[in-house]
């Protein structure tokens, strides 16, 4: 027998061969005892109130008052299981074509797209294109493409039909940010070692740790 | 910017001219401040005060135009971080120092 202790002994679970019992015992008045029981061709659990109180070797005595017992027959006949079994396996796609929203991160399992495919897709309609990455974008159902074009570099987001593509700001409502532009941002790094400084016009300290560079019209 | 410096001595910002197609008057006032290499010029062609003629010939300006046509630049003022990343439009002081960092 393994018995489990939570909460300073007032719940003790006890399990044992295809039984399980959970007792619950308050410092004064009743104790609760449940008892859950599978076997005999049925499950079944019952709950027991008990009066209880210690004895000087710190014994404790129970009296039961009353128990409630529930349960149910389990189905004995093969044919009704198959049955059964059968009618949940077909239900179960169901579930889960309504479920395509909450699968999230399972779409690219069943949804693909590289980037040689990409290019096919876009070859036509962008002019020289070169595929950079393929991603899921944040949005449901659409893939986010980085892409370069006459050594332009941009994003679109094509549809998982692969029938449409489309450019713009994908903007997060919560968030309030334009998440288009942070990766347009991110793509178009350039290292900034390759910019001279020489003729620019210098606003702060020289020597200062951090340089930004600032490209400025003076109208 | 100016508030930024006063506040963040490790920030540093270099300037360079770019003048877009669409001002015309841009491209020889760029030519002066490379040429006197003054803040105050800049300043005085925003506040929209006349700019002397350039006193020198440079080919900076021109410079400027090819390499922000390379790095993609269309816009003014984008600033161009340590990390490479290019932050196009204005900015708030605040969102500025949020975007540079520490």
């Amino acid at each position: 027998m393994n018995s489990i202790g939570f909460n300073d002994q007032s719940v003790i679970m006890y399990t044992l061969k295809n039984k399980f019992l959970l007792s619950f015992y308050t410092m004064r008045g009743p104790a609760f005892r449940g008892f859950w029981k599978k076997g005999g061709g049925e499950i079944s659990w019952t709950i027991c109130v008990f009066t209880y109180g210690l004895l000087s070797d710190g014994e404790a005595t129970f009296n039961q008052i009353a128990c409630l017992k529930r349960g149910f027959m389990l189905i004995k006949s093969m044919h009704l299981r198959l049955l059964i079994s059968l009618l949940l396996f077909c239900l179960l796609p169901m579930g889960y074509s309504y479920g395509f929203e909450a699968r999230g991160q399972e779409c690219s399992k069943c949804h693909t797209l590289n980037k040689d495919e990409a290019r096919d897709l876009l070859k036509n309609v962008i002019p020289d294109v070169v595929i950079l990455d393929v991603r899921l974008s944040p949005v449901k159902g659409v893939w986010e493409v980085d892409l370069e074009s006459r050594s332009r570099k941009g994003i679109v987001y094509v549809d998982f039909l692969k029938k449409h593509f489309f450019s713009g700001a994908l903007v997060s409502i919560g968030e309030k940010k334009n998440l288009t532009q942070e990766r347009f941002i991110e793509l178009n790094k350039v290292d900034v070692s390759q910019i001279p400084v020489e003729d620019a016009l210098v606003m702060g300290d020289p020597k200062a740790r951090i340089r930004v560079i600032v490209f400025t019209d003076p109208d | 910017m100016k508030k930024i410096i006063d506040e963040r001595k490790d920030i540093v910002f270099y300037i360079k001219v770019y003048p877009l197609k669409n001002h015309p008057e841009a491209y020889e006032k760029s030519k002066s401040i490379v040429c006197e290499k003054s803040l105050t010029l800049l300043e005085d062609a925003f506040e929209k005060k006349p700019i002397p003629k350039p006193k020198c010939e440079t080919s900076a300006v021109d410079e400027n135009i090819k390499l922000a046509q390379k790095l993609s630049i269309t816009s003014v003022p984008s600033l161009v971080l340590p990390d490479g990343r290019i932050i196009p439009g204005y900015k708030d002081a605040k969102a500025l120092t949020t975007l540079i960092g520490n």
